[in-house]
């Protein structure tokens, strides 16, 4: 479920976030998602571009490289840059207290 | 889903579709009401639909339930109406009950067609009778029923082109869209918005067809 855009190969793994957490419709979300990356909206869908800022950002891509955070440590920060809750990242905290 | 949480990045629904005929017999306790409408017995067909709806909206709740706490980013009851009415009103007591108790969890519901046929007839939620909703009015009941994410599906039918069929699934879209506080994701793949009956849909269609509806509907999703 990732709102097409390239799905986790651009970001249309967070801009579907937004629209499942605060119902944003995709235009807004689009906005919300490019003001957080500090990109322009267009810049969205280009796979280079959100290449490296999936990668400076660490909010995980589609393919991993060594070190780079992986599943649930990208869905951290995700939720961090968003600033929305993530159910499963919300049970993993919880499971690992 | 606990496995593919950790492992996944992104958003990982866990999505059934409601079956209400598993409730009747001989699957289930309920009578038949395939079995009663031909002989006339409405009434008892009626009273055999509403015992239906309870069995699923009480299983509904419990397996939803249970991929939440796993950890589900959402919920996607699918194919929403494929037995009418009956069917369409246990998804939204379904949903009403999950919302109660996971307010923050998304819930999308995908439909079965573009119009909720009356296999019951005059079943309603909130005062709105189910039966014979099309699209711009399904997602009104969905979003009061706090549904997150509303998916129209519009059947292709098969004796007509491709382009009718896209202009007919854009047609409806575009007045759920205009309708709709909360993002449509519309419904596309085999026999369903606008696409051809086939298990391999030829690309061309699938190209043209999802370029239009974004373009003229400007919808939230796929």
């Amino acid at each position: 479920m990732t709102s097409g855009m390239g799905g986790m190969r651009t970001s249309g793994d967070l801009v579907a976030r937004m629209q499942m957490t605060k119902g944003m419709k995709i235009k807004a979300a689009k906005k919300f998602v490019a003001d957080k990356l500090g990109v322009a909206v267009n810049e969205l869908t280009d796979a280079a571009v959100m290449g490296e800022v999936r990668e400076d950002l660490k909010i995980g891509g589609v393919y991993s490289s060594m070190g780079s955070p992986k599943g649930i440590e990208a869905k951290h920060h995700i939720a961090d840059l968003l600033g929305i809750e993530i159910n499963s990242l919300k049970r993993f905290r919880h499971n690992t207290r | 889903m606990e496995q593919a949480q950790l492992l996944m990045v992104a958003p990982v629904f866990y999505g059934a579709m409601p079956n209400i005929g598993l409730y009747t017999q001989p699957d289930g306790p309920v009578p038949n009401p395939a079995e009663l409408l031909p002989q006339g017995k409405i009434k008892e067909a009626r009273e055999a639909y509403e015992g239906a709806i309870e069995h699923a909206v009480r299983d509904m709740v419990y397996v939803a339930k249970s991929q939440c706490e796993a950890g589900a980013d959402g919920i996607n009851f699918d194919t929403v109406g494929a037995s009418g009415d009956p069917d369409f009103k246990a998804t939204l007591l379904a949903v009403e009950a999950l919302k109660k108790q996971y307010p923050d969890i998304c819930v999308e519901v995908g439909m079965a067609g573009e119009f909720v046929l009356g296999m019951h007839g005059e079943m309603r939620h909130n005062g709105v009778r189910l039966a014979g909703l099309y699209p711009h009015k399904q997602v009104k009941i969905a979003q009061d029923a706090g549904v997150d994410i509303f998916g129209p599906a519009i059947n292709t039918v098969s004796s007509r082109s491709i382009p009718w069929n896209v202009a007919r699934a854009i047609t409806f879209t575009k007045a759920c869209v205009e309708a709709a506080e909360i993002p449509v994701h519309a419904n596309m793949g085999m026999g369903v918005g606008g696409l051809p009956l086939c298990t391999t849909p030829p690309i061309d269609t699938v190209s043209l067809a999802s370029k239009a509806i974004v373009e003229i509907t400007r919808l939230d999703g796929l």
